[in-house]
């Protein structure tokens, strides 16, 4: 698989770290607030980077015929749409993970905290990308876009949610079920995404 | 052996017919030149055999294999050159020809003697002409070895040296042993007696 270059990726990492500054001003430096707020703020701007890019690679493909073309070729559409994923995810997860340590200072985290933060992320991320992929395949016929996004939107709160709740208490130990239902809806979304993305794609052309 | 058989076939866009009892079979190193005013579904056909349109009626055997139900299998014996190009603007031209013979594994073919050919640059694509677009797409059919050929208005946007070159890789596909279905508005071009007129199979309206 070749890695697409584009611009798309600069618009999710400074949209990633604007994003994050933003909320850690707008507080106003309140720290009980800031500490109450920052995993969600962390969370949504992470799914807001991920939503900016996937829509356009996905469409972009479909207008230029690309898609046509992963049809006609030797490998099954499953396979293309999951590797297209989790080069998505690595060209847009990867870079987030590296500037983690400067928003933690902007959203007053502990340091120590960094690598359970790390390992979160990294572990919830990728349902992100595989549901945003879903989605994107859902919406390739135009007309009724903006209700099936409004509608898949929900496909999200699990890993979000999820998400929020393992950032929010590092400190705890018994926190192994939350880690291990993360890791079960990441692998869940991993297994099913590309099917039915595929399937959405295929149900467009009949 | 190559070969493609379609019979009877029904083409449509919703669910209005457009073309009716398309008939027609191709065997190795044929040319088919498919011609008609705008609009009358010579890409809509085209699409049909492909499999990216629904079929009704008719049938559709290659290789004297009966594909009709399974367009997923049939779109792997196919090849295509469309309106819209499926290039990436952000790679240049050997960047695009790379990415896609990733896809089609069958055969490696060196891609920088099809630039040659071609007369293309190794620029990115953003700074390309649609004609050299057309040229790049065109490049990409040689790339993917597969023995039928599906051309959608093939001469678009093509100069006089490109629409030269355009017979010739056909030429030589056809040598071979390779089919090529060609829509196209000069039929002349590719110099075959297998010319069907799309407008002898447009449905009488019902009164």
């Amino acid at each position: 698989m070749v890695l697409r270059s584009g611009s798309h990726l600069l618009i999710a990492f400074t949209f990633f770290f604007f994003f994050s500054v933003l909320f850690a001003l707008s507080t106003l430096g309140t720290e009980t607030l800031l500490h109450l707020i920052a995993p969600s703020g962390i969370w949504i701007s992470l799914l807001i980077s991920v939503l900016l890019t996937l829509n356009k690679i996905i469409h972009q493909e479909f207008e230029n015929g690309s898609t046509d073309f992963y049809l006609l070729s030797d490998f099954p559409l499953e396979i293309i749409l999951f590797f297209k994923t989790i080069v998505h995810w690595i060209t847009v997860a990867i870079p987030i993970l590296l500037i983690m340590p400067f928003i933690m200072i902007a959203l007053q985290i502990e340091l120590e905290k960094l690598f359970v933060l790390l390992t979160i992320i990294f572990i919830g991320s990728p349902a992100l990308s595989f549901v945003g992929i879903m989605i994107s395949c859902l919406t390739l016929s135009n007309n009724s876009s903006f209700l099936i996004t409004t509608i898949t939107i929900p496909f999200y709160f699990p890993t979000l949610l999820l998400g929020i709740y393992c950032t929010n208490n590092t400190d705890l130990d018994n926190m192994s079920l939350a880690y291990v239902l993360l890791s079960l809806n990441t692998l869940f979304t991993i297994t099913i995404s590309p099917f039915i993305s595929a399937y959405a794609v295929k149900l467009h052309y009949s | 052996m190559n070969s493609i058989n379609i019979g009877s076939l029904d083409c449509f866009i919703g669910n209005k017919t457009i073309l009716s009892g398309i008939n027609f079979s191709a065997n190795k190193s044929e040319i088919i030149v498919i011609t008609g005013p705008n609009g009358i579904g010579k890409s809509t056909l085209l699409k049909t055999i492909l499999g990216f349109l629904p079929i009704q009626r008719g049938s559709i055997t290659i290789n004297d294999k009966d594909y009709t139900e399974d367009p997923e299998s049939r779109k792997e014996k196919l090849n295509f050159v469309g309106h819209k190009n499926a290039l990436n603007e952000n790679l240049t031209i050997f960047e695009n020809l790379r990415y896609w013979q990733n896809f089609f594994s069958s055969q490696k073919i060196d891609i920088s003697r099809m630039m040659d050919f071609w007369d293309l640059p190794n620029i990115k694509l953003s700074a390309c002409s649609e004609g050299q677009k057309k040229k790049v797409a065109l490049a990409r059919l040689s790339i993917t070895g597969r023995h039928i050929w599906l051309l959608d208005e093939p001469a678009n946007n093509l100069d006089l040296s490109g629409q030269k070159k355009l017979v010739k890789i056909v030429k030589e596909h056809q040598i071979n042993g390779g089919i090529s279905i060609i829509s196209t508005h000069s039929p002349n071009l590719f110099k075959t007696k297998t010319v069907i007129e799309l407008s002898t199979f447009v449905p009488k309206k019902k009164v």
